[in-house]
């Protein structure tokens, strides 16, 4: 199949007919990574207008780059979700700098306890581990992220990270001893019990 | 998605309390309904801004080709470059009128010696008057 998109290999040369102006490129291109961007942003913002507007920015940076794209470089979806979060922490922080609230913030999946104090609760979470994530150093925030919230291997985080697995390791705990650091102390407020 | 490999740091974690309220938070931002990405008119847009993302990168050599039809430099200003800039026209200079003034008031042993010089016999005279050794007498008499 000659628009296949499963290998690096399969992507670098994607991106490559893309910028030589290849509409069938930016079709497949599209259709596979704009999604996947928008299932990041909606991940964190709850608001869909504003995680649309996030994954539209990504893609855009992605068409930018796409004729410098290297084949040896990392997957396309983890570039992209280095881009997204980073657009997220950004509206994270403005939000808070505005004194927005949490209502914009995503819906539970499955509500085992119905109501408007659960997703209150729920809410409060996210932003408070969104909040806190933002505050770790750049590596150490989406190495967190990528391993724990989106389930990425570190072989797959060290590819996107351009470094090794042990540094992988190394950044993911030192994360969360940073977030551990931050939310100490937090565990009522957010609803936690230690059972 | 590798959730299995979560356990390999909880040593690194001070308290058990505070790894176990972790991958509580961690679970909470796993569990978010995601919207259903293939909105239409998300799409549609995704789409149109990557093929005006295409022509934009297109548009790009022909950028490039207008910055190259940009006034070119003057030969003189090249020559200048090549030579060493202000600096060598002020030597080339100085170097004309001194030849200039050479030329139009010669010193007074130039005008005696341009004869000789110019003449058919004037080597052997010229060693001679000056008493320049050429060096062939000596390794003659050697033999």
């Amino acid at each position: 199949m000659p628009f296949d998109c499963t290998t690096p290999e399969d992507e670098a040369m994607l991106l490559a007919k893309f910028a030589a102006g290849d509409r069938t490129a930016a079709r497949v291109l599209t259709q596979r990574f704009a999604p996947i961007s928008l299932s990041f942003a909606m991940r964190k913002i709850g608001n869909r207008s504003v995680a649309e507007d996030i994954a539209q920015e990504a893609l855009l940076r992605l068409w930018k780059i796409s004729g410098d794209w290297e084949k040896g470089r990392a997957r396309i979806s983890t570039w992209l979700y280095q881009v997204v979060s980073n657009l997220c922490v950004d509206w994270y922080r403005k939000q808070k700098e505005t004194g927005q609230g949490t209502d914009d913030l995503p819906e539970p999946a499955t509500e085992s306890s119905d109501g408007a104090e659960a997703k209150l609760q729920h809410n409060a979470r996210l932003y408070a581990l969104y909040d806190a994530l933002g505050r770790l150093p750049e590596r150490q925030r989406l190495a967190v992220e990528m391993r724990h919230i989106e389930g990425y291997s570190n072989p797959e985080i060290a590819a996107a990270l351009g470094v090794g697995v042990e540094a992988v390791e190394s950044l993911t705990a030192r994360g969360k001893r940073a977030l551990a650091a931050q939310l100490v102390g937090k565990q009522d407020e957010l609803g936690f019990r230690d059972d | 998605m590798n959730w299995g490999s979560e356990m390999t740091d909880k040593t690194e974690i001070a308290s058990i309390t505070d790894e176990a309220f972790l991958d509580d938070l961690f679970q909470s931002a796993r569990s978010v309904d995601l919207d259903d990405a293939q909105n239409d008119g998300f799409m549609a847009r995704m789409m149109a801004d990557a093929f005006d993302a295409q022509d934009d990168l297109l548009a790009v050599p022909e950028t490039t080709a207008a910055s190259e039809l940009a006034p070119r430099r003057s030969w003189l200003r090249a020559f200048s470059d090549a030579i060493g800039g202000w600096p060598s026209f002020a030597g080339m200079a100085v170097a004309t009128l001194a030849g200039i003034w050479i030329g139009m008031t010669p010193p007074a042993g130039l005008t005696d010696l341009a004869p000789l010089a110019l003449a058919d016999t004037e080597s052997t005279a010229l060693v001679e008057a000056f008493g320049f050794a050429t060096g062939f007498d000596s390794l003659q008499e050697e033999g």
